[in-house]
């Protein structure tokens, strides 16, 4: 990104900062990744399916029904995300500039197995629910700010913040139709934030900044399920799932060097983090084995200064052939911040995101391949600028294609 | 707010528990993909056969072949002028009697077909033993193990080789037999059959008997004669043949429809009581 002829508010140092601390991995969403093979595609309307090792993550009274003794799956799924804030900076012609924070990244999110064990079903899945990668260096010319005009403004960024989660299931089908099942999931997160700063004024001055954060959090996310399928064709789910922190690990370290002096601050933290208790509730109907419709209703507890969320799922899937299906799906991945007030500062940002789902699998004597996409958009409100009661206008785009195999 | 989410999340477990007894079995979860319709691959079948070679040796370690020669070969005459008529030429059958008196016969893929002394001493009659032949080969010709588990060869498509590469599984197929194996005595040692299968089995085991010759109503003789054996014989396994009631109402059924109802045809009691009970002396 290159931007020339740039007027930028005093607040230009906080504007900085504040980036550097709070635009990150989106902890102001609770869906930010689909995991599994079948179910991205549904749009995670997977509850009171849940008949696949993703059954483990989802809803693990449904690995009791895997229509397989052993199984198997893996996604590699390459994300991208995109926000973008609209006109934070302003122009000398007076016309505003956007503020653009890109995300890629390519990993594995999902591995699981279900395999039978005595009269019930065991199963173990790995999974990576949320994956941030953000490297980005941006260049902006000749920016005028109260402070002087400023030749070169130097952004690095190198974020990196990851979320894992690990550890076996067990199911149990108390009849054809009825099911429970748990899963104990560890959880770590690993969170890193390096972002510099260099200001290069007109008259020689320099400021650079310099922002490293690190945040390692260990916890345990237990997920308890039932299936049960009241009438011929029809499956209700229930699980309920809440993560709880063991320990954390935060530290930051901002150095600052300017032409008049060095500073160092440094922070760190051990307060643990509170998770909301979400609790899915699913319906699928197995129309013919050709056409399965399901839908999903997720509910986040409220915490502390976040309020409570629903979010909703609604898929379906047809076989165009005994080898070839089609699914597609959609999906909310509302915000879990408060509507922003005009009257406050510094509130978190405000974003609902609406997304599809599309993915074709292909099936083959023991095995299935899946290609699937996944697109969210997502407008609201944002107050980027430090202390200012201004909102802007934030957009969020993600999308993520992932290629999966089943056994 | 929260008290109500818990008191929710309570009552659906609690109305799952009540009334999880008079929810109904079904297989709509099957997708086509999982429905095997087409096995007409070599491999499939040397998977069948391998299988069912496995499952048979679980048999063998539960049961002991009855060291009768001359019952055990009457058996095998009997059950391969059946499998003349089954219409699966790639499938060698093996027939062998299982020296235990409980009420039962089991059929494995690629054709091991067994019978237990109980059941040999409770037919009156070879049309009897036929018609209960007939229902296990019919097992193996419709593939209702192989069907039920997904039963197949190895898989060397060019999606095949991608899903593995993605996947980085390997040996899995060794691993995903045993489970299937453990899941197929399960079958025919507790769960028995869905009734959908046994129903056909009846079915096409009638059709064999008679076009073999044999009395077409044997086998809702022997089905009425076990329904008494079960009230008195502790030996006799519930879940192995359900609902005989509706079994013996589908026999009836295929009976008319293919006009069998009144026909009359060998029962060979002679040879048959010669040959077993004269050995069982």
């Amino acid at each position: 990104m290159k931007l020339s002829g740039v007027k930028i508010s005093s607040t230009i140092f906080c504007l900085c900062l504040f980036l550097a601390s709070a635009a990150f991995a989106d902890d102001y969403h609770y869906v930010n990744t689909l995991v599994g093979n079948r179910a991205p595609g549904l749009g995670g309307a997977y509850t009171a399916v849940s008949d696949g090792p993703a059954g483990c993550y989802y809803n693990p009274a449904g690995i009791a029904f895997a229509p397989r003794t052993s199984l198997s799956a893996s996604a590699n799924a390459l994300a991208t995300s995109k926000k973008t804030y609209k006109g934070p900076l302003l122009l000398e012609d007076g016309n505003r500039v956007d503020w653009e924070q890109d995300s890629f990244d390519l990993l594995p999110n999902f591995f699981g197995i279900v395999l039978k064990f005595g009269s019930g079903m065991v199963g173990f899945s790995y999974a990576v629910p949320d994956s941030i990668q953000r490297r980005q260096r941006q260049i902006f010319h000749d920016i005028l700010s109260d402070s002087g005009k400023i030749d070169t403004y130097t952004i690095n960024i190198n974020d990196s913040d990851k979320t894992y989660l690990f550890g076996p299931s067990y199911a149990y089908a108390f009849s054809d139709s009825f099911s429970v099942g748990a899963t104990l999931y560890g959880y770590y997160r690993d969170r890193q934030i390096i972002r510099n700063h260099l200001l290069q004024y007109e008259n020689g001055q320099q400021y650079l900044s310099n922002c490293y954060e690190t945040k390692i959090e260990w916890a345990y996310k237990p997920i308890l399920g039932t299936i049960w399928e009241p009438l011929d064709k029809l499956a209700l789910g229930l699980s309920l799932s809440k993560t709880y922190a063991a320990s954390t690990d935060y530290e930051k370290q901002t150095i600052t060097n300017s032409t008049s002096a060095i500073t160092l601050e440094t922070l760190s933290s051990n307060e643990k983090d509170k998770f909301p208790l979400t609790i899915s509730l699913g319906a699928a109907y197995f129309a013919s084995p050709r056409l399965l419709l399901s839908g999903d209703i997720r509910y986040y507890q409220e915490i502390s200064d976040r309020p409570a969320v629903y979010n909703l799922s609604l898929g379906t899937e047809y076989y165009l052939t005994d080898s070839r299906a089609l699914r597609a799906g959609f999906f909310t991945d509302m915000a879990n911040t408060p509507e922003l007030s005009s009257t406050s500062v510094n509130q978190p940002e405000h974003v609902d995101i609406y997304g599809i789902s599309l993915s074709f699998s292909l099936f083959r004597r023991m095995s299935s391949i899946t290609l699937g996409i996944l697109y969210g958009f997502g407008k609201g409100k944002s107050q980027i600028i430090q202390n200012s009661s201004t909102m802007y206008d934030v957009e969020i785009q993600n999308l993520a294609i992932y290629l999966s195999a089943s056994y | 707010m929260k008290n109500k989410i818990y008191i929710y999340i309570l009552a659906f477990f609690v109305l799952n528990i009540i009334v999880v007894n008079f929810s109904f079995a079904r297989d709509s979860r099957k997708r086509l993909s999982t429905i095997a319709t087409d096995f007409t691959n070599l491999s499939d079948i040397e998977a069948e056969i391998r299988f069912g070679r496995e499952l048979a040796a679980r048999i063998l370690g539960n049961y002991r072949i009855l060291d009768d020669e001359k019952i055990n070969r009457y058996v095998n005459l009997v059950g391969r002028a059946l499998t003349l008529y089954a219409g699966r030429p790639e499938i060698k059958y093996h027939f062998a009697v299982l020296d235990s008196d409980e009420i039962n016969a089991f059929a494995t893929p690629g054709g091991y077909i067994f019978v237990t002394k109980g059941t040999l001493m409770k037919m009156d009659n070879e049309a009897q033993l036929a018609a209960v032949l007939g229902h296990e080969i019919a097992h193996v010709v419709r593939k209702h193990v192989v069907k039920e588990l997904n039963i197949k060869g190895d898989d060397v498509s060019a999606a095949g080789g991608i899903a593995s590469m993605i996947g980085g599984a390997t040996g899995s197929f060794r691993e995903a037999l045993d489970q299937a194996l453990d899941e197929a005595a399960d079958i025919l040692f507790n769960k028995g059959y869905k009734v959908a299968d046994e129903i056909e089995a009846d079915r096409i085991g009638i059709l064999l008997a008679s076009i073999a010759g044999y009395d077409p109503s044997a086998l809702k003789q022997f089905l009425n004669s076990a329904r008494s054996f079960e009230k008195e014989d502790k030996t006799y396994k519930k879940g192995e043949h359900p609902i005989q009631e509706v079994r013996i109402r589908e026999i009836n059924k295929t009976l008319e429809a293919n006009g069998l109802q009144d026909i009359t045809k060998a029962k060979a009691e002679e040879r048959f009581h010669e040959t077993i009970r004269s050995e069982n002396k």
